[in-house]
């Protein structure tokens, strides 16, 4: 019996001195790697839980700024990440929802002399955008603008009177996966940054662009009317986040007037000349894109307005950044005239 | 024997299992932020009033026609104003007096000293008939009209309309019209069309004041 307990007490006594010993011993690179964000990787926010725009009395033309300085305390690299979490509009009198209407311009001004727009668009069309790799103990300025653009006489801009809405976004820091050397890799600096420790964001591990589409970059497409047989063109204007190339496929289908009916596919590829062509949108400006219809889709879009007077294209962006791609699609309707009160109106 | 040693082998292998992985580091951080915008809104400048959102002894505000018992054409105050005119079934132009008061703020917004106020008149939004055809402002003892106005903080003017629903255009067959009175205010500061007020108006083409 004696025997067996002292057996015991040893197998105790062996489990807790190899438990001690896993404790204390080095753990593999990568998790070593990982360990040096440690506790180390923490976000200030020059206006943490406070307002970064507080704007009252706002009129149609105007704009209205604010600037934040988001800092890195920590000792490890992060990728900050700003995201909307939440939209809460309040209509004024004539039911005007002013995030529809609302602009914004989100400026990397860490370099006052040299800014640099990470985002413009509507204020509604921010979800999600990655901004720039954080250094530890390094420290980005932005600065938000906010306008409401004049849509000119003529009482358009009336509905948004009283109106008020509120934005609650997130600043998210994440530790920027390190490669497996020992050594942290360098955070190169932007161009003409001055200072603050940031830089571009590296790509993956491996130096592969992660396919994540919620960071690919945002693309604004705005198909204006047009006569898209006359020119045999549709035409577009497109302006992303962040730097991307686009790659535009089209297809035709059809267009009935009942909206639970089903649309028949005319023709699913190569509507548009190049589809295989990446164009390049930039940020700052809207491009506009002109995407020619082949000799094939020219003919299908004509024999459809022909025979029933309407036809459907589906325009599909494919968006590659460096981050991830994304595809968004767009349907526009062709007529061949349409009549209203009484007038015949020709357009798209 | 070899029982005991092989549960010990397990637990040792559980253990080490278990901390083997238990780092605690951070590998995200996080805080909010926010912003909040509010358009301008008219009231700040400029109120309406009707005789029931009227607070001083202001009497003479216009009644709805033909409404039997007798009611004023105005009701609600600012955005929430309203005027149902009563039926004007076959009449040439009528003036319409006192329809409701208008009174500029005391204090103005900061920078603002005075406000310009005008009337613009807009037709039926279905039918595109329009049976207003004036819309002035008169002062609230006295006589004399003006189309435009500058007010200084506190001062409060009339709005006066007139109608008229004769001829083909107005056949009298029951019909209620809705025009729109905007009231539009303009500073020093701001010469566009924004600061308004839309006044819904509604006029009954047909016998007796109408819905």
């Amino acid at each position: 019996m004696r025997r067996v307990t002292a057996i015991v007490v040893a197998a105790l006594v062996g489990v807790v001195a190899v438990a001690a010993g896993a404790l204390a011993r080095e753990r593999p690179a990568e998790m070593e790697q990982m360990a040096a964000a440690s506790g180390a990787l923490a976000l200030s926010n020059s206006a943490s839980g406070a307002a970064i725009i507080t704007a009252h009395g706002l009129m149609p033309g105007e704009a209205t700024t604010g600037e934040i300085t988001l800092g890195n305390t920590g000792e490890a690299a992060g990728l900050l990440v700003l995201a909307r979490t939440a939209i809460t509009d309040t209509p004024g009198p004539y039911g005007g929802r002013l995030s529809d209407a609302l602009t914004l311009v989100i400026e990397d001004v860490t370099a006052p002399a040299t800014p640099r727009e990470v985002f413009y668009g509507e204020v509604g069309g921010l979800e999600r955008v990655a901004l720039d790799a954080l250094a530890g103990g390094g420290a980005r300025t932005y600065r938000f603008t906010v306008e409401f653009p004049d849509t000119g006489p003529g009482g358009a801009d009336n509905a948004y009177i009283g109106s008020a809405v509120r934005f609650d976004y997130e600043w998210r820091a994440e530790a920027l996966p390190l490669p497996p050397a020992a050594t942290p890799a360098p955070v190169p600096a932007p161009p003409g940054a001055g200072g603050g420790g940031g830089g571009e964001p590296p790509t993956g591990p491996s130096g592969e662009t992660p396919n994540d589409p919620s960071k690919a970059p945002i693309i604004y497409l705005k198909i204006p009317r047009q006569r898209v047989i006359h020119t045999d063109a549709v035409r577009l204007y497109a302006r992303c986040s962040s730097r991307c190339r686009v790659k535009f496929s089209g297809r035709a289908e059809t267009a009935p007037r009942a909206k639970r009916a089903t649309r028949r596919p005319l023709l699913r590829r190569g509507l548009f000349r190049g589809e295989q062509t990446k164009r390049r949108v930039g940020v700052k400006r809207q491009k506009l894109l002109k995407l020619k219809l082949t000799r094939r889709g020219r003919s299908t879009l004509r024999r459809q307005l022909d025979s029933k007077a309407r036809v459907g294209v589906v325009i599909r962006a494919r968006v590659k950044g460096r981050y991830g791609t994304r595809t968004v699609k767009r349907r526009i309707v062709l007529h061949t005239t349409l009549v209203r009160d009484g007038k015949r109106i020709s357009g798209r | 024997m070899r029982r005991l040693l092989l549960v010990a082998a397990v637990s040792v292998l559980a253990i080490a299992a278990l901390t083997m992985p238990a780092s605690r580091a951070n590998f995200a951080s996080s805080s909010v932020t926010h912003a909040n915008v509010a358009m301008d809104h008219t009231s700040r400048y400029l109120q309406l009033l009707s005789d029931a959102a009227d607070t001083t002894t202001l009497t003479g505000y216009a009644d709805k026609r033909n409404a039997i018992p007798l009611v004023r054409a105005a009701t609600g105050a600012d955005d929430a104003l309203a005027v149902a005119l009563g039926g004007y079934k076959n009449t040439n132009s009528t003036p319409i007096p006192r329809v409701l008061s208008l009174q500029a703020r005391d204090p103005l917004p900061a920078g603002v000293a005075s406000i310009t106020v005008t009337a613009t008149l807009l037709p039926d939004g279905a039918s595109g008939k329009q049976p207003l055809t004036g819309a002035t402002f008169g002062p609230l003892t006295g006589a004399g009209s003006s189309t435009s106005l500058t007010l200084a903080p506190g001062d409060k003017r009339w709005l006066n309309l007139s109608a008229s629903m004769k001829g083909s255009a107005f056949p009298g067959n029951n019909l209620l019209y809705h025009p729109v009175v905007r009231i539009t205010v303009r500073h020093a500061g701001y010469a566009g069309s924004f600061l308004s007020y839309d006044v819904p108006v509604s006029i009954w083409d047909g016998n007796g004041s109408g819905p």
